[in-house]
């Protein structure tokens, strides 16, 4: 539906998927003080400003625990291949389901 | 931080209300709320043109009675809306002032007066940036610097239009505007701030929900606070839903009052209905604290007084419509932010209105019996936050303002007419903003060539329920079977809330971006030019009707001096020669101040009297040196009289010499 490419919210965020809720958006407001146009009062809007439009999307997903459900499938099939060697069993946050791997 | 004392500048933060405004700043580390040149912490936004000047604030309301033709407010009930809006239809009924339709397609509303003789039209958002001029100077009075930069804040429930025309506002009035903020986000900054320094910076996630009902506009909004950021889940509301409203009900009881009591209608009557008016205001504020009032008003109408008992229960029946009505953004707000309504920590009041205790009774019933949070100023909270946020945005402010940081969201969701008139959303509203969102879509038609992109704001499904924001053209599709061309359209909110527009296909590359500006009656680049402009002169005009009485009455009483002076000096000391050359000055100065005077400004006042000043010094360093004071005989002015007698004139700058000698002990 959208017509963005994917993006890795959680590397936007600088977290990883196995993240608490907590965890995540401690990350998303520490990314906000940096990139928040307001908190860039000298530069130029555009890249402060696109970067926190992807970081208020990211929370946006990652809070709800259905759309980062759905978001982390697609996290799972664009994950770049060496991802996969680094970190071959890859855990799940909060209790082991490993119901819904791929 | 700044490089020098001169060049520093402060950032303010402007409540711009429909009734009242109000101007902070932050300077020292902490929110001063600035008081105007009457000791009013509030002004009003009003602007008056009387015979000879323009008033604001204050003064022009206090002349109301009088002029109330020329006395314009409830600007901000007209900014950023069409002429044929029913709302400004039903609002003109009740103004005594003058709205005309510009004659455009745009069909933009234009405020017409008279002044000095001369019709003259403006738009909402000239006057608005009159009013923004008037709490500019208010901030620049106490500061003593000029004040450039500002934040200023807008109903949250305020569209895509409503937030251009106040940014216009702002660069009209000569302002450079850092950022819209919405009113109860500002508030909710007031709140936090308030509570942080009482309990210390709170780490739990609390929730508050802010009840901000001004004089012409409510909002409702629900705010997570943690570390510092202020969240806005949710925010809704009525742009058209205040304490005027509540004045012009209690205004038709009085009226439909006074005519059965009479038999006489006083509806056509502007000075009678501004006067009844003010007293229904009047009435309305006494009875927050007693529960009956008097509305008493002398010679209303064709030479009959008018006096009738308003009870507490009787005002509450009047507008108990709108006061339920209140309750709905309450209900829809907490169901859009998902929360239950016992995770709200707090119910912060905001505005004048909320000092009516039905509305808090009301309010209070709704969330159980839960106690409010008044313990920050309701008329003051709006500008206090502003402040704080353009401390944070221009990079000053200690470090817990520093620290802060607020997400704010769009109203309304936003989309794109799709075949068959159906909105699609590509922003849903109580997106935290900035934002963007892009979408693909197609043609409808083999071998179209361009696509027409209509913008909406608005919830409901069919776009003719919406509000049209405005209308672009893709051209030169390549030409292609149906289906087959790929165009994305991307919709971006800043910071300020305001939409921009793109579209582009991906094939040939072609982009088009929305001029929302010129469909949707927002003023051109060049409208506001030329306003800015228009202020500018006015600007002037405003200095000379303060300046240039005030300069001449300066020259008045010097002219007396040296009359005085003339005489007071005995022929051992002033020689024949000099004393006609004195008493010649002085007699050309009279004749001058007769005819010349009549039309002379500022500069010309200050001219003349520099003008006696310089004949007068020389005549005194000459005769008494002895006596004159060592200081003064310094000041000479000797070769500036010898240009003047050429016909020359003294210039403002120069070095006043006593800076380049040392002190004579």
């Amino acid at each position: 539906m959208a017509a963005t490419e994917f993006v890795d919210y959680y590397d936007l965020l600088g977290c990883a998927p196995d993240s608490t809720l907590a965890e995540i958006k401690q990350g998303y407001h520490e990314k906000l003080r940096e990139f928040h146009p307001d908190k860039r009062p000298n530069s130029q809007e555009g890249r402060g400003k696109k970067i926190t439009a992807q970081l208020n999307e990211a929370w946006e997903i990652l809070k709800d625990e259905r759309r980062r459900e759905d978001y982390d499938r697609q996290w799972l099939k664009a994950r770049p291949p060496a991802f996969d060697a680094a970190f071959p069993a890859m855990p799940r946050r909060g209790p082991p389901t490993t119901a819904d791997e791929c | 931080m700044s490089p020098s004392p001169e060049e520093k500048s402060y950032a303010v933060g402007i409540d711009l209300g429909t009734t009242y405004s109000c101007v902070g700043v932050y300077k020292d580390g902490e929110v001063q709320i600035i008081a105007n040149d009457q000791g009013n912490r509030t002004t009003l936004s009003y602007v008056a043109w009387t015979e000879q000047e323009r008033l604001l604030g204050d003064a022009a309301k206090n002349q109301v009675a009088s002029n109330p033709t020329n006395t314009v407010f409830d600007a901000k009930r007209l900014i950023g809306r069409r002429f044929d809006d029913p709302i400004v239809q039903a609002d003109l009924k009740l103004w005594p002032f003058k709205v005309v339709s510009d004659g455009s397609k745009d069909d933009k509303p234009l405020i017409e007066v008279f002044y000095q003789g001369v019709e003259k039209r403006f738009h909402p958002e000239e006057i608005s940036s009159m009013i923004l001029t008037k709490m500019k100077q208010t901030g620049e009075a106490y500061l003593g610097h000029r004040v450039r930069e500002a934040v200023i804040t807008v109903p949250a429930y305020f569209n895509d239009a409503q937030r251009q025309a106040t940014k216009d506002a702002g660069e009209i009035a000569g302002l450079r505007v850092l950022r819209i903020v919405n009113e109860p986000t500002a508030a909710a900054i007031a709140y936090g701030l308030d509570k942080s320094d009482k309990s210390g910076v709170a780490e739990k996630e609390t929730h508050i929900l802010v009840f901000d009902m001004g004089g012409g506009t409510f909002d409702v909004s629900v705010l997570a606070i943690q570390d510092s950021v202020f969240e806005v889940k949710a925010t809704a509301g009525d742009p058209h839903l205040g304490g005027e409203d509540f004045d012009n009900r209690i205004l038709s009881h009085c009226i439909a009052d006074f005519r059965r009591k009479h038999q006489s209608d006083p509806t056509r009557n502007q000075r009678a209905l501004r006067r009844l008016r003010t007293q229904c205001e009047r009435a309305k504020r006494l009875l927050s604290t007693q529960t009956s009032v008097t509305i008493e008003v002398d010679s209303l109408h064709e030479g009959n007084d008018f006096s009738i008992r308003l009870s507490r229960a009787k005002f509450e029946e009047l507008c108990i419509d709108y006061f339920k009505k209140a309750m709905e953004p309450v209900e829809q707000c907490l169901k859009d932010s998902n929360l239950p309504q016992k995770a709200i920590t707090d119910i912060v009041m905001v505005g004048g209105s909320t000092r009516i205790p039905k509305v808090q009774e009301l309010i209070k019933a709704f969330f159980n019996g839960k106690e409010l949070c008044k313990s920050i100023n309701p008329d003051e909270a709006v500008a206090y936050g502003a402040a704080v946020q353009a401390a944070i945005v221009s990079g000053q402010g200690s470090e817990d303002v520093q620290n802060m940081l607020l997400l704010d969201v769009a109203p309304l969701s936003l989309g794109i007419e799709t075949a068959g008139g159906m909105m699609q959303v590509l922003i849903e509203r109580n997106s935290t903003v900035p934002t963007s969102k892009s979408q693909d879509f197609t043609t409808f038609e083999d071998y179209q060539d361009h696509v027409d992109i209509s913008v909406y704001e608005g919830e409901r499904a069919m776009v003719k329920d919406n509000n049209f924001l405005g209308k672009f053209t893709l051209k030169d599709i390549p030409k292609s079977l149906r289906g087959v061309p790929k165009i994305q359209v991307t919709f971006t909110i800043d910071t300020n809330g305001i939409l921009q527009v793109r579209a582009e296909d991906a094939k040939s590359q072609k982009r088009s971006e929305i001029q929302i500006a010129n469909e949707k009656g927002r003023l051109t680049q060049n409208d506001i030019q030329k306003m800015l402009q228009e202020a500018e002169k006015y600007k002037g005009e405003d200095e000379i009707s303060k300046g240039d009485m005030l300069a001449k009455e300066e020259l008045k009483v010097y002219m007396q001096r040296f009359e005085k002076g003339i005489q007071d000096l005995d022929d051992t000391k002033l020689q024949r020669e000099d004393r006609e050359r004195l008493e010649g000055k002085l007699a050309d100065a009279y004749k001058w101040l007769e005819n010349d005077g009549l039309k002379a400004g500022k500069p010309e006042f200050d001219g003349k009297q520099k003008e006696l000043q310089a004949v007068m010094n020389t005549v005194m360093l000459k005769i008494n040196r002895s006596q004159t004071e060592f200081w003064d005989q310094q000041v000479v002015h000797h070769e500036g009289e010898k240009t003047i007698d050429k016909g020359g004139f003294i210039l403002h700058c120069g070095v006043d010499i006593r800076d380049l000698i040392e002190d004579p002990q």
